[in-house]
């Protein structure tokens, strides 16, 4: 399997103290992968580390063929930062990303919606979507230019049982496609949710640690 | 009776100044609401005192120099927000204060009366010149060039500041970019609305706008359309009912607002 992400040796530190401790971290594609922690363990910084949002302290973010990484990952951040009184509707939504992005759109926002079974939601404005719709949505915008990575931060927060069982369904066969999945939870209780194929990792202390979920 | 306020040269230099500053914060005001800045306008307005005093010290436009005090402010405000720990309201209440502090302190070095300091306080319609009405003009085209170019981009960063981070949208440049033209539209509607209520015009039709329109792009049109519609009906207003123009048009602007949320909410019920 083709590597796409490795991190080596990885330090963050902020006012001085250690956030993250030398991590080695190396993600294949179609790698299902589940980081996992407790409020202020690191969990966003390493996302951002990987976005290439911020600069480790020491060690490096490798990426395929020294491409900006950013071009190939569909990111969907915590839906509770976004403001859902924001007067958009799902079209604008995906247009916005096809324009913004240096990657193109070869689907309408209609027709890429259907494969999301969420074509019906296209002239809504975002606060009229319910929290499970919003959260398709927001993968769906991730989507829109075919990155082959996706990284999802908290995406179950605010979710009834129901939505979280159908976004761990699109989650899966997002990734029976092909796709790289990065799923960052503070929440154990999702890793039982999983298929056994995925890899389980927690940050503790700094320190990113395999851990088996299965056992 | 109309037809007689056309031939009055200082109100068609309010009425002109006054469409062109509606469209001007009619658009900037919908990204001030949106990114929940409200603050920022109130503030470089107090600021703005210490040019403008500063202005009348020396005997020069004390526009410009408000607008250079609103441009410095507007930089130190972005950078604090980009560079520190600091809250983004609590820079605007420091640096806001330190402004209007040496605005005062320079004021009461000032032995003579001024009247000038009143309508920059206020707002009048007779102290708007052709000058600020060409102000207004240029402002406006730089908005509209700047909103044209770089729409996508700043509407993604509104909407969502780190997805945009991630995309390579430079954020910060449009911060600064945004925040400076927000200052130099409230400086330059400053002598219509008066320094205390100046930020009614960036805040109450993008209000309107966010809770009407349909999708974003119809917020910046309802958003100007708002402004435009009742800050011309409150300068007509002031004039015949002999008042001061910024207050006829906030209390204006904010009945009309409330008077369709009552009636939003009572369709809605």
């Amino acid at each position: 399997m083709k590597e796409q992400i490795k991190l080596e040796n990885v330090e963050f530190k902020y006012l001085g103290n250690n956030v993250l401790n030398k991590i080695n971290l190396s993600i294949n594609e179609g790698d299902y992968i589940f980081i996992t922690g407790g409020n202020g363990s690191g969990k966003s910084t390493l996302i951002k580390l990987i976005l290439g949002l911020i600069k480790p302290s020491s060690g490096q973010v490798k990426t395929k063929k020294d491409q900006f990484i950013a071009d190939n990952i569909g990111y969907v951040s915590q839906s509770q930062s976004i403001d859902k009184d924001f007067p958009i509707t799902v079209e604008e939504l995906i247009l916005l990303e096809c324009k913004v992005s240096k990657r193109t759109c070869s689907l309408s926002p209609e027709i890429h919606l259907a494969r999301f079974n969420a074509e019906h939601l296209i002239n809504k404005k975002i606060g009229e979507l319910s929290g499970g719709e919003l959260q398709k949505v927001l993968i769906g915008r991730a989507l829109v230019t075919e990155p082959t990575i996706l990284i999802l931060d908290e995406p179950t927060n605010n979710l009834d049982k129901q939505a979280r069982e159908n976004l761990y369904s699109l989650l899966r066969h997002l990734n029976k496609e092909g796709r790289t999945i990065i799923h960052v939870t503070h929440s154990h209780f999702e890793l039982d949710n999983q298929s056994k194929n995925a890899i389980y990792l927690e940050l503790l202390d700094g320190n990113l640690v395999k851990i088996n979920n299965h056992d | 009776m109309i037809n007689d306020i056309f031939q009055l040269e200082f109100m068609l230099r309010a009425i002109y100044a006054g469409l062109l500053v509606s469209i001007t914060c009619g658009v900037l005001g919908v990204f001030v609401v949106l990114r929940k800045q409200s603050f920022i306008a109130d503030g470089v307005a107090h600021a703005s005192l210490a040019g403008i005093a500063i202005g009348l010290l020396l005997g020069s436009n004390p526009i410009l120099w408000a607008v250079g005090v609103a441009i410095i402010m507007s930089i130190l405000l972005t950078y604090i927000k980009q560079n520190s720990t600091i809250s983004f309201d609590s820079s605007i209440g420091i640096l806001y204060s330190f402004f209007f502090a040496i605005g005062i302190l320079v004021i009461s070095s000032i032995n003579s009366y001024k009247p000038d300091l009143i309508s920059f306080l206020f707002g009048s319609l007779l102290s708007i010149t052709w000058i600020e009405v060409i102000y207004s003009l240029v402002l406006l085209v730089a908005v509209v060039i700047f909103i044209a170019i770089s729409y996508s981009k700043i509407v993604y960063m509104t909407f969502d500041i780190e997805g945009a981070r991630v995309r390579g949208v430079n954020v910060k440049l449009f911060e600064y970019v945004l925040n400076i033209l927000v200052s130099i539209a409230v400086i330059v509607s400053v002598k219509l609305m008066g320094v205390v209520l100046v930020t009614a015009l960036l805040v109450i039709p993008a209000t309107f706008a966010k809770l009407f329109a349909r999708n974003f792009s119809q917020v910046i049109w309802l958003s100007c359309i708002y402004a435009v519609f009742v800050t011309t009906i409150g300068i007509l207003a002031s004039f015949f009912l002999d008042l001061p123009s910024g207050a006829t048009v906030v209390v204006l602007q904010t009945l009309v607002l409330a008077f369709f949320v009552l009636i939003r909410s009572i369709r809605y019920k």
